[in-house]
């Protein structure tokens, strides 16, 4: 008995003692033959041994970073995020930690993360030329070119492999930036000096771009040709009560403008322009009407800014006979501080002359100011505005003034459609009606959506229009709803 | 009595040979066997590695050659100032030695008929980390590991065939033979070596002029003293360590004039990387989204600072109707 209780003695010490042995089992041989084994590339082994080094040690950053980048190299995205993130925790100052991480997101397209792991690891070593480089990337995909532009410079500049590639990245994000010069300068050195004939070729097809930057075409052309609906046709007034029938016609608009700048200058610009649009109606044909206007204008630029300054007369016809003869004169002043945001304000007189009823001739002063803003990435913007008018006549009953606003989104939505949408609002007011003041309220409304037709150039338009317009003197209400389907061609 | 003779001699005959096959005849090492592979092959011309530099050579006797993982059948002759990179072979050949010193300002001298390869090295002074990691496949090296005082992280493994050794700070040498892995630490040194075949040992902890083996399969010898005489000859194969014997001597190999650069390929702080960790164009492609980027350029294409046709014709029929309301004077106003 005594026997027996000895041996089962010795062999609970023994157990024990094995226990203990596990317990206090060495990690560190464990992970440094896991980083031999990492070096030669058997991750499987590397794997094994790393978990026994966990085991042992669990806490252990270097350990979990390790096993983070097995995982990173064997594509395992899922293990990898766990373990690098956990030595993260346990110590984000460790040395290659950005990278990995980096590296990881990168991997995993989370690009707003890695350009952040990789761009501090840049900066902790100068040396790493690759975490420049895919810090690069990893911003150049979320459009930061102003960001993206400098590591690529630094990786090109440091690395011999690097440096042609990150050059073309490089000067695509100059591009971007408006730094046109330096863009032509970096694709020009790509262009010459790849081996690669598709970096050869897209260095190329970028040059053309910017050649046409730098020069851009002086003329440009612009036809329309579109169906219109109109259910609330307004009636020749035979001394009827009511201005607008609700009855519908249809017709055609057509469109035709050309302009030319005799100086195509980069910051100054001077040319001349003629159009002419003209609508047939079906049924109504009293309206038909027609717009001719030539267009004579100048622009200079310097840095944010951009002046304006158009003369425009125009005539306007009712049914083949001279309606409104008008002269404008529009100096405009444009604020761009950054390709996002956009400013506008602009100031109109007209001088005009109406040919058929000589009571109206006079004058209008319009002001306008109207902000633009990108959104969606810069797939679309938004825009706003506040105006004014305030015209006067000869006979004063016709004198009016108009405050007016207007608000809308212009999107890309895919399939190269592209949609505006538009709200107008005018408050006019007739301060000398007969008898009262007339005040009329109207609002439009407006969504179009246009899309590229087969050629580049040729494009679908699909327009409907709302007005509804409100006044104190009811003959003036009506709401209509047009529809408008056409072609339109741009050179 | 001659038959007796005959046997006694034959008896002396087969001892005399036995003892000299165990006891004088060297060790079988791996200069037994051609130090290079058989498929490498060397030329003159250096050609920088892969990533940032980890050390650079200082001084090299007889035939040295470097091989970069990358392109492991091109070697090259390896000349004091040529850079060393992570993943780095060299081969010293018969009579060749050759010094060479590491970022983190450690020494290694390597004797004739050795072969060591750089795994990893890295040196960040900022966030006071040290790693290295070697791997001595056969030879004879000697290691001046600088102590880095206050540093986070230092680690500097030296790995054989049987057995890993690990320092922090020393002076030690290394002799790598086909079955067995010895260990001598020098002066104020102390080593920690574990075998390969049980890594989760307690590691075996040499002091001051002590040496043990590792052979293989089996745990490290207990520590032995050495005496001066053996301390002297384990360090006579070596070009010396002392930091400031740098210099290549007049019989030396001699750097060129592109020893401190990329060998042409690249400048001294240049740093390649591999074809495939660059992203690749593509193929067929067209700049798109151009003339989105600037608002200016958006807005002017979209026509919308122009006035809309529709809500122009719209204004001029409302004046149309308002002539016919309002003859000149006063209309006859139907609320009146």
């Amino acid at each position: 008995m005594r026997q027996l209780l000895a041996v089962a003695l010795a062999f609970l010490v023994l157990a024990g003692a094995g226990v203990q042995a596990l317990a206090g089992e060495s990690a560190g041989g464990y992970y440094d033959l896991g980083v031999y084994a990492y070096a030669d590339g058997k991750f499987q082994e590397a794997e094994g041994h790393f978990k026994k080094a966990l085991a042992a040690d669990p806490e252990n950053p270097v350990y979990l970073i390790y096993l983070g980048k097995v995982y990173l190299e064997t594509g395992r995205y899922v293990e990898a995020k766990e373990y690098l993130e956990a030595a993260r925790d346990k110590d984000p100052d460790m040395h290659g930690l950005n990278y990995d991480l980096g590296l990881l997101y990168y991997k995993i397209e989370k690009y707003g993360m890695a350009a952040e792991h990789l761009t501090a690891a840049a900066d902790e070593d100068p040396s790493n030329v690759l975490a420049a480089y895919y810090g690069g990337i990893c911003l150049y995909h979320q459009e930061r070119y102003d960001d993206a532009g400098p590591l690529f410079e630094a990786a090109a500049d440091k690395s011999p492999s690097l440096k042609i590639n990150a050059t073309y990245f490089a000067g695509v994000c100059d591009y971007h930036n408006g730094d046109i010069s330096g863009a032509k300068e970096k694709l020009t050195d790509v262009k010459e000096n790849a081996e690669s004939p598709t970096e050869r070729q897209n260095a190329d097809k970028w040059l053309a771009i910017l050649a046409q930057e730098e020069s851009p075409r002086p003329w440009t052309v612009d036809l329309r040709l579109h169906y219109v609906y109109d259910d609330n046709v307004p009636l020749d007034p035979t001394g009827e009560e009511a201005l607008y029938s609700d009855t519908s016609d249809s017709g055609i608009y057509g469109y035709v403008a050309g302009q030319y700048n005799v100086i195509n200058r980069k910051d100054f610009v001077l040319g001349a322009g003629i159009a002419r649009g003209q609508i047939w109606y079906a049924d109504l044909t009293e309206f038909n009407m027609s717009d001719t206007n030539a267009d004579i204008y100048t622009t200079y630029s310097a840095a944010s800014w951009l002046f304006g300054l158009n003369y425009i007369p125009r005539l306007y016809t009712i049914d083949d006979e001279d309606y409104l003869l008008q002269h404008q004169i529009r100096p405009s002043l444009y604020w761009q501080p950054n390709r996002d945001f956009l400013t506008r304000l602009s100031y109109s007189y007209f001088l005009r002359d109406y040919r058929q009823n000589d009571a109206r001739d006079g004058s209008l002063h319009d002001i306008y100011l109207e902000l633009f803003y990108h959104v969606f990435g810069g797939k679309g913007f938004v825009f706003g505005g506040l105006g004014y008018e305030s015209s006067t006549s000869d006979d004063d009953v016709y004198d009016y003034n108009r405050p007016k606003a207007k608000a809308g989104l212009v999107s890309e939505l895919g399939w190269k459609v592209r949609m505006d949408l538009e709200l107008y609002y005018y408050l006019k007011e007739y301060p000398n009606y007969p008898g009262k003041t007339r005040d009329d309220d109207k609002i439009t409304g407006i969504i179009s959506f246009k899309r590229p037709v087969y050629w580049d150039w040729l494009f679908g338009i699909a327009e409907y229009n709302y007005t509804t317009n409100n006044s104190n003197v009811e003959r003036f209400e009506y709401q209509r709803n047009t529809i408008s389907l056409g072609l339109e061609a741009e050179f | 009595m001659n038959t007796k003779r005959m046997n006694l001699a034959s008896i002396f005959t087969v001892v005399l040979l036995t003892a000299v096959l165990l006891f004088v005849w060297p060790p079988v090492n791996a200069s037994a066997r051609s130090v290079l592979p058989d498929d490498v092959v060397v030329g003159d011309t250096f050609y920088p590695g892969f990533g940032a530099s980890i050390g650079q050579v200082q001084r090299v006797r007889g035939e040295v050659v470097g091989v970069h993982s990358h392109a492991e059948i091109q070697g090259f002759r390896l000349r004091p100032k040529n850079r060393l990179y992570k993943n780095d072979t060299i081969y010293t050949m018969e009579k060749g030695k050759i010094r060479f010193r590491m970022n983190d300002g450690s020494i290694l001298s390597l004797a004739s008929q050795t072969k060591l390869e750089l795994n990893k090295s890295v040196y960040d002074k900022k966030k006071k980390s040290r790693s290295s990691f070697l791997n001595m496949a056969f030879g004879k090296a000697r290691f001046l590991v600088v102590k880095l005082v206050n540093f986070k992280r230092s680690e500097f493994k030296v790995k054989t065939p049987t057995a890993v050794c690990g320092v922090r700070g020393s002076d030690y040498v290394i002799e790598v033979y086909e079955d067995e892995s010895v260990f001598i630490a020098l002066e104020k040194t102390t080593i920690e070596i574990y075998s390969s075949e049980d890594p989760g040992a307690d590691p075996m902890v040499l002091e001051e002029y002590e040496r043990s083996r590792v052979r293989k399969g089996e745990i490290p010898t207990r520590p032995e003293k050495l005496s001066p005489e053996e301390i002297k000859k384990v360090t006579e194969p070596f070009i010396s360590v002392a930091p400031e014997d740098s210099e290549p001597e007049p019989d030396e190999v001699q750097p060129d004039e592109d020893s401190d650069t990329g060998g042409k390929q690249a400048g001294a702080s240049d740093v390649l990387v591999p074809k495939d960790a660059i992203v690749q164009l593509p193929v067929d492609f067209k700049p798109g989204g151009v003339e989105d980027d600037d608002i200016g350029k958006v807005v002017k294409r979209s026509g919308i600072t122009e006035d809309r046709s529709s809500l122009v014709r719209d204004d001029i029929v409302n004046q149309v109707n308002e002539d016919d309301e309002w003859p000149s004077g006063f209309p006859g106003n139907p609320e009146q």
